[in-house]
C-alpha cells in the first residue's frame, strides 16, 4: 500500500546545559495538527518514549545465516569438484592439480587486489548502516492530539508489537497553541539519543510544528515529499491488534516488581524447545500466577490481587517482546494486564500516573503460516446500517473522545449499535478504544480511509475459508489430545465435495502438520501454506471447541 | 626465421603492397604476415617508409606498431624523420610513440610552429601530455605571426573535414586546440578568411560551429559589427557548445554593448548546463561591476536560490563561485546573523555560500556556543573553521565552560576527538559541574568516558553534591555504577538531591538481570541513610517494600535485612512490613513493632 507525506523540513532535537527542545515535522497533507508544551514530567516521559521507541525498532523475527558467499564459492568450483571426481586416468591428474594451482594462483591475486575495495565498501555500507538506520523504520509514528491528551501511536517492524504513549495535558506546564487531530510525523533514530539528555533541571519543549500548514503556496523546496510502500501485511498487523482492543479482556493490575519478576526470569534462561507461553492463572479474589514454560516455573504474585468473576487460564506467546516493558517498570505505579483470550493480542498498560505506555503484543511473534488461520481479528462482528454507522462516527468526531454511553445518549442510537460501528471504524483505522480511559477516540491512522474488505484477508485461501465457515460448511470430527499436542480430524464440503481434513496443533498453538484431500494440497503440500479447509477447520476449533471469544460487546 | 609464405622474393621486390597489407589489414594473422615479412625482407627507400608511418601507427595490432616504432626510431636517428612522420608519431595511440615525437620535436628548435601541419598536430592532440608540451613550446618558441597564421589555416582546414558526431578523443583535442587560441593571438589578429569562418559556421557538428565563434573572437572582426541575426542565432542555439562559445566573443563586446545581452548571460550564469554557467560566470562579473541595479538584482536572486533545493548537481557550487566572484563587495557585507543563516540553513547552496564567507572570517565574531554548534557542521572546512579557534582562542573557550563542552556533541569524529582531549586536559577547576554535566550526557561512550574522568576530577576540589545532582538522572548503565562512587552521607545531605536519588535507585534497582556491582552500593546507601535519618527511613522502607516482591534473591534479601534494621532502629515509625523474632507468636496478630501487617 503506498503512502505519501509531506514534511517541512525534518524534525529536530537539541540539547545543551539548560533545555532540551524536541520539535517534531508533521505530515502537512494531513488536517493541521499541532501542539507546543513543556514537559513537566521529565523522567518518566523520557523512559516511556524510550519505551515507545524500542517498539518501533523492534525486529525479532528470525534472521537466518546469509549463506550466499557459501553458495557462489559452491557454483565456482562445482567444475573443480566434477573434474575431480571424473578425473579416471593418471595423466590428467597433474595437468588439474596444474591448473587448480594456477586458478588458486589467480585467486590469490584477485583477492589482493580487491581487498581494499572489498574493504571500503564494507566500511561504506557499515556507514550508510549507521548514517542511514532511519531505512529501517517502517512506518513513522501517528501523533494524535485531543482535547484531554496527546499520544503517539507505533507498530513494529515485526509486526508484532504496538506501542502508545500517551500524556495528558497536566504533564505538560506553559501549552502553548494546539489543534486536534491526527498527523504522522517524521522520526528518526537520532531522536532517541536526544531523549536520553532529557534531565528535570533542563527545560523540556515538545511541538508539533505549525509552520508548516501556514506556508499558503507550498512551493518551498523545503518541503520534502516521502512516498513508501508499506507492506499489507503491515497494515493488516496494526488494525488487526488494534482491533483486539476492543475484545472483552482479563484485567488485573500487577506491580511493577511483579513485572520485573517474569522479565527477569525469562531474561535467566533460554529455552531450547517448546512450549513457550506464558501462561496466567487467574482465579477470583486470589493472587495472579504465572506460569513459564517450558520450566513451568511458576510464580505468585501475592500483592496483585486478580478482582474478576470467573477464573481462567490465557496463554500467550512471543514473551521475549515484553522485554520492552524493561525501561518504563522503574518509574511506573502499576500495569495493568488485558489479555483477550489464548493466542490472541495482550496489552500491557504501564501506568506513570499522567502517563502511560501501553505495549500491545500480537498473538504471534512470526507472522507465518503455522499460526495462521487462528482468528479473524478482522471479521465484521455486528451487522449495522451505514447511516447508523456514520452518525455515530460524526459525533464522536465533535468531541474527538467519547464513552458508548455518551455517544448512545447524543444521538439516541441504541448503545450495543454504538459499539458496533465503533468496533468497525476501528477495524478500519479510523477509530481506536483507550484502553486507559475506556472510551473510544477518533484516531484516522492513515490520510486516506483503508479498506478493511481489501486488508482483512492474508491470502486468497483465507477469504475462501471465511466463505467456507460462513456457510457452515464445516465439521469436526474426532479430536485426540496428548501433552497439549491437539490431532484434530474434520471435513468441509467444497463444491460438492467432501474434503478430509486433518491437523496437528502443538502446545505452542501452531499447526506443526496438516493434510487434506483438496486439490491445492495435493499439489503444493504445505509449501504454499495451508489450503482454506484447513484454515476454516482451525478457526472453528478454536473457537467452538476451546471457544476463545472472537466478537461480543466491546468493553465500555 | 623463416618465412612462411610461399614466394618471399615476390613480396620483398614490391614492398608497397606488404606496407598496404600491414597498413589496412585488419585481421590478425594479415597483418602479423606483413609485418614480419617487412622486417626480414630487405631495406626500402625510406619515403616509403615515412608515406607508411601514419597508417602503420594506427594498426590496432602490436607486431604492426612495433614495426612502425622501429621505422620512426631509424628514420629519427638518422635524422630523416620530416615534420610529417613526427605529426603522425605525435597521433598516435601508443604514449611511447608521443615521447618519440616529442623528443624529437624537442631536438628541433624552429618544430613544430615551422610546419603547420605538425603545429596543427601539436594543437589538437587529445593528449594531455602533449598539450602541456604544445604550450611550452608556444611559450618558449613564440612562432613568428606567418607560422601562426598558417598553424591557424591547417586547424580551420582540420575542423572542416571533422565528422558531424565527434568522438571523445576529437572533442578533447578540439577543446585542447580552442583553449590555446588565445595564447596563440592575443591580440586577436588571427588573419583567418572570413570566408573560411564562415563556412565552418555551417558545419554539421555543433563542436565545430562552436568552434568557428571562437575563432571569430581571435580574429579584428569587430563583435560589434556582426549582424544581429547572427547574435541571435548564436545566444540561441539549441546546442550548448555555440551558447558556451558565443560567451567568449560576447567577451569581447564592450560595457555598453555587453548590457544589453545582460539578460541572457545572467540567465546563462545561472541555467542548468555546467559549462555555460562557467563561461558566462566572468560576463556576469563585468556586468556586476557597472551596472549596480544589476548587481543587486543578481544578489536578491541568488541568496533567495541559496535557501532552495539546487535543481540541477553541481549548480549550488557554482552559484557560490558567481556570487563571490561577480559580487565580492555584497559577500564581504554579508553580516554576522546572514552568515549564521547560510551556516545553519538545510539547502547545501546556503550552507556551501556560508562555508566559503567563513575562510575570510574572525573567528572572534562568533560565540562560543556557535562555534561549538560549526563544530558539528557538515562541512569539513567549517568544522576545522572551529577547531582552529579552539585551538587559537583557548581561553575564550574556557570563560565559557558550558558552550565550550557543546564541542563533544559534534557527530563528526574528527572534532569530537580534538574536542575531548583539549578539554580533558583542561584544569580540574576549569570545568563546572554544569559543564561536565552536558558532557556526561552524550550517547557517545568515548565522551562518557571523558567526563567521567572529568568529574572524578573535578571531585577533589569540587562540590560532589552539585556533581551528584547532575549525573543522579543519567540513564546510561555505566553512569549508574559511577554515581555509587559519588554517595556519601554528605552528598546527600540535600532534600532534592535525596529525592533524585530515590527515584534512580529505584531505576537501578530493577535493572533486569545486570548491574550487581551497582545495585549493592545502592542497598548499602540505602541502610545508611535509612539508620541515620528517621524522615529517610520510611521513604526508603516504601521503596525496600516493593524489592520485597523481587524474584532474584539477592534483591530480596538485602531489602528485607534493611527493612528489619529500620524496625530496630526506628521502633515507633509505621512500617509496611511486621518484624518479629524467629519462635515467637506475634500477640493478637499485631507485630512486636508498630505498623501494619505487610
Amino acid at each position: 500500500m503506498n503512502f505519501a507525506y509531506r514534511f517541512l523540513g525534518s524534525t529536530s532535537a537539541s540539547s545543551d546545559a539548560a533545555s532540551s527542545s524536541f520539535a517534531f515535522a508533521p505530515d502537512t497533507l494531513r488536517q493541521p495538527t499541532f501542539f507546543t508544551g513543556k514537559v513537566a514530567r521529565h523522567l518518566a516521559f523520557r523512559e516511556a518514549i524510550s519505551a515507545l521507541h524500542h517498539v518501533v525498532v523492534s525486529d525479532l523475527r528470525f534472521k537466518p545465516r546469509d549463506r550466499t558467499a557459501y553458495f557462489e564459492w559452491l557454483k565456482q568450483n562445482e567444475a573443480n569438484f566434477l573434474a575431480e571426481a571424473t578425473a579416471q586416468s593418471a595423466a590428467l591428474k597433474p595437468r588439474i592439480a596444474e591448473l587448480q594451482d594456477r586458478i588458486r594462483g589467480f585467486d590469490r591475486e584477485r583477492d589482493r587486489l580487491m581487498k581494499p575495495f572489498w574493504a571500503a565498501r564494507q566500511s561504506y555500507f557499515n556507514y550508510l548502516y549507521k548514517q542511514n538506520r532511519d531505512a529501517w523504520i517502517v512506518l513513522d509514528p501517528v501523533i494524535t492530539v485531543h482535547p484531554d491528551e496527546i499520544f503517539f501511536e507505533c507498530f513494529s517492524l515485526d509486526e508484532s508489537s504496538y506501542g502508545r504513549l500517551s500524556c495528558d495535558h497536566d504533564v505538560f506546564e506553559s501549552l502553548g497553541e494546539m489543534a486536534f487531530g491526527t498527523t504522522n510525523i517524521d522520526y528518526s533514530h537520532a531522536l532517541y539519543d536526544e531523549f536520553q539528555k532529557i534531565r528535570s533541571y533542563r527545560d523540556t519543549t515538545l511541538t508539533i510544528d505549525p509552520s508548516g500548514f501556514e506556508v499558503q503556496t507550498g512551493d518551498d523546496l523545503d518541503f520534502r515529499e516521502e512516498k513508501i510502500d508499506l507492506p499489507d501485511s503491515w497494515v493488516r498487523g496494526f488494525l488487526q491488534v488494534s482491533s483486539a482492543m476492543t475484545l472483552p479482556a482479563h484485567v488485573f493490575d500487577l506491580h511493577p516488581v511483579d513485572m520485573a519478576n517474569i522479565l527477569t526470569r525469562l531474561a535467566q534462561r533460554k529455552e531450547q524447545a517448546g512450549p513457550r507461553s506464558l501462561r496466567f492463572v487467574l482465579k477470583p479474589d486470589a493472587p495472579v500466577e504465572v506460569v513459564i514454560e517450558p520450566w513451568h516455573d511458576r510464580l505468585t504474585f501475592r500483592r496483585s490481587i486478580y478482582r474478576g468473576k470467573s477464573p481462567a487460564e490465557v496463554r500467550i506467546w512471543g514473551r521475549r517482546r515484553l522485554a520492552i516493558l524493561g525501561r518504563a517498570l522503574p518509574l511506573a505505579r502499576s500495569v495493568q494486564v488485558h489479555l483477550t483470550g489464548t493466542g490472541l493480542p495482550s496489552f500491557f498498560v504501564v501506568d506513570f500516573g499522567g502517563l502511560r505506555f501501553t505495549l500491545g503484543l500480537s498473538g504471534w511473534t512470526a507472522n507465518d503460516w503455522s499460526s495462521a488461520g487462528q482468528f479473524d481479528l478482522l471479521a465484521p462482528r455486528h451487522r449495522i446500517d451505514n447511516d447508523t454507522a456514520q452518525r455515530v462516527f460524526a459525533a464522536l468526531g465533535k468531541s474527538h473522545t467519547a464513552t458508548a454511553a455518551e455517544l448512545a445518549q447524543h444521538t439516541g442510537v441504541d448503545q450495543a449499535l454504538v459499539h458496533a460501528a465503533l468496533t468497525a471504524y476501528t477495524q478500519a483505522g479510523r477509530v481506536m478504544f483507550d484502553l486507559d480511559k475506556s472510551l473510544y477516540r477518533l484516531r484516522e491512522l492513515t490520510r486516506e480511509p483503508l479498506s478493511p474488505a481489501q486488508l482483512r484477508f492474508a491470502s486468497a485461501q483465507e477469504e475462501k475459508a471465511d466463505r467456507l465457515i460462513n456457510a457452515n460448511l464445516v465439521t469436526i470430527g474426532n479430536i485426540d489430545r496428548n501433552h497439549g499436542v491437539r490431532a484434530i480430524n474434520g471435513s468441509v464440503l467444497d463444491n460438492a465435495r467432501t474434503e478430509q481434513v486433518n491437523l496437528v496443533i502443538d502446545d505452542d498453538d501452531r499447526l506443526v502438520e496438516a493434510r487434506c484431500s483438496c486439490h491445492f494440497y495435493g499439489h503444493n503440500k504445505m509449501m504454499r501454506g495451508p489450503c482454506e479447509h484447513m484454515l476454516a477447520l482451525r478457526r472453528i476449533f478454536h473457537s467452538q471447541v476451546e471457544g476463545v471469544a472472537q466478537d461480543g460487546p466491546a468493553i465500555a | 626465421m623463416q618465412r612462411e609464405e610461399a614466394f618471399p622474393a615476390l613480396w620483398d621486390a614490391q614492398p608497397q603492397r606488404l606496407l598496404r597489407i600491414a597498413t589496412l589489414a585488419r585481421n590478425h594473422a594479415a597483418a602479423r604476415f606483413a609485418a614480419g615479412a617487412l622486417r626480414q625482407g630487405p631495406p626500402r627507400p625510406d619515403a616509403m617508409d615515412v608515406a607508411a608511418i601514419g597508417g602503420l601507427l594506427a594498426s590496432p595490432y602490436p607486431e604492426v606498431s612495433a614495426l612502425a616504432a622501429t621505422i620512426a626510431r631509424r628514420l629519427i636517428d638518422a635524422g630523416k624523420a620530416d615534420a610529417a612522420l613526427i605529426a603522425a608519431l605525435l597521433q598516435a595511440p601508443a604514449p611511447d610513440m608521443r615521447d618519440l615525437a616529442i623528443r624529437a620535436i624537442d631536438d628541433r628548435p624552429d618544430w613544430p610552429f615551422a610546419d603547420a601541419a605538425l603545429a596543427r598536430a601539436a594543437l589538437t592532440s587529445p593528449d594531455e601530455h602533449v598539450q602541456g608540451r604544445t604550450r611550452g613550446w608556444l611559450r618558449d618558441r613564440a612562432p613568428s605571426r606567418d607560422q601562426r597564421a598558417r598553424a591557424t589555416e591547417a586547424f580551420a582546414a582540420w575542423l572542416a573535414q571533422l565528422p558531424a558526431e565527434l568522438d571523445d578523443t576529437l572533442r578533447a583535442g578540439l577543446a585542447a586546440a580552442l583553449a590555446l587560441l588565445p595564447q596563440l593571438w592575443p591580440d586577436r589578429d588571427c588573419p583567418l578568411q572570413p570566408e573560411v569562418i564562415e563556412s565552418l559556421t555551417g558545419h554539421a557538428s555543433p563542436d565545430v560551429q562552436a568552434a568557428s565563434i571562437q575563432l571569430i573572437a581571435v580574429t579584428p572582426t569587430r563583435p560589434d559589427d556582426l549582424p544581429t541575426a547572427f547574435w541571435q542565432a548564436i545566444l540561441q542555439a539549441d546546442a550548448p557548445e555555440i551558447r558556451i562559445a558565443s560567451m567568449s566573443l560576447l567577451a569581447r563586446l564592450d560595457d555598453a554593448a555587453l548590457a544589453q545581452h545582460r539578460d541572457g548571460i545572467a540567465l546563462a550564469a545561472t541555467g542548468a548546463h555546467t559549462g555555460l554557467r562557467a563561461a558566462a560566470r566572468p560576463l556576469v562579473a563585468r556586468l556586476a561591476a557597472t551596472d549596480e541595479a544589476f548587481a543587486i538584482r543578481l544578489h536578491d536572486a541568488l541568496m533567495a536560490g541559496f535557501f532552495r533545493t539546487e535543481p540541477v548537481e553541481g549548480h549550488a557550487a557554482d552559484m557560490v563561485t558567481l556570487f563571490v566572484e561577480a559580487l565580492p563587495q555584497a559577500a564581504a557585507a554579508i553580516d554576522d546573523g546572514t552568515l549564521w543563516r547560510l551556516l545553519q540553513a538545510r539547502a547545501a547552496g546556503a550552507r556551501m555560500l556560508g562555508a566559503k564567507l567563513l575562510e575570510s572570517r574572525d573567528a572572534s565574531r562568533f560565540s562560543v556556543r556557535q562555534l561549538a554548534r560549526l563544530g558539528n557542521h557538515s562541512f569539513a572546512t567549517v568544522r576545522r573553521f572551529a577547531l582552529h579557534a579552539f585551538a587559537t582562542d583557548e581561553p575564550r573557550f574556557r570563560a565559557d565552560p558550558q558552550n565550550a563542552v557543546l564541542l563533544v556533541e559534534s557527530e563528526w569524529d574528527d572534532v569530537r576527538t580534538v574536542a575531548v582531549n583539549r578539554l580533558t586536559a583542561w584544569p580540574s577547576n576549569a570545568l563546572p559541574a554544569a559543564a561536565l554535566a552536558v558532557m556526561a550526557d552524550s550517547t557517545v561512550p568515548a565522551v562518557q568516558d571523558g567526563a567521567r574522568l572529568l568529574l572524578r576530577r573535578s571531585l577533589a576540589d569540587g562540590d560532589v553534591a552539585e556533581v551528584l545532582g547532575r549525573v543522579l538522572e543519567h540513564p546510561s548503565g555505566s553512569f549508574h555504577l559511577f554515581v555509587t562512587e559519588l554517595i556519601t552521607g554528605d552528598s546527600l545531605a540535600d532534600a532534592a538531591i535525596f529525592a533524585k536519588f530515590l527515584t534512580q535507585a529505584r531505576i537501578i534497582l530493577m535493572q533486569i538481570n545486570r548491574g550487581r556491582i551497582a545495585k549493592d552500593r545502592i542497598f548499602t546507601a540505602l541502610r545508611n541513610e535509612a539508620l541515620a535519618h528517621r524522615d529517610r527511613a520510611a521513604a526508603i522502607a516504601q521503596l525496600l517494600h516493593d524489592f520485597t516482591l523481587s524474584v532474584t534473591l539477592r534483591d530480596k534479601a538485602p531489602a528485607l535485612i534493611i527493612l528489619r534494621d529500620i524496625a530496630h532502629a526506628w521502633p515507633d515509625l509505621t512500617l509496611p512490613v511486621t518484624v518479629a523474632r524467629a519462635g515467637r507468636t506475634l500477640p493478637g496478630g499485631g507485630s512486636q513493632t508498630s505498623g501494619n501487617a505487610a
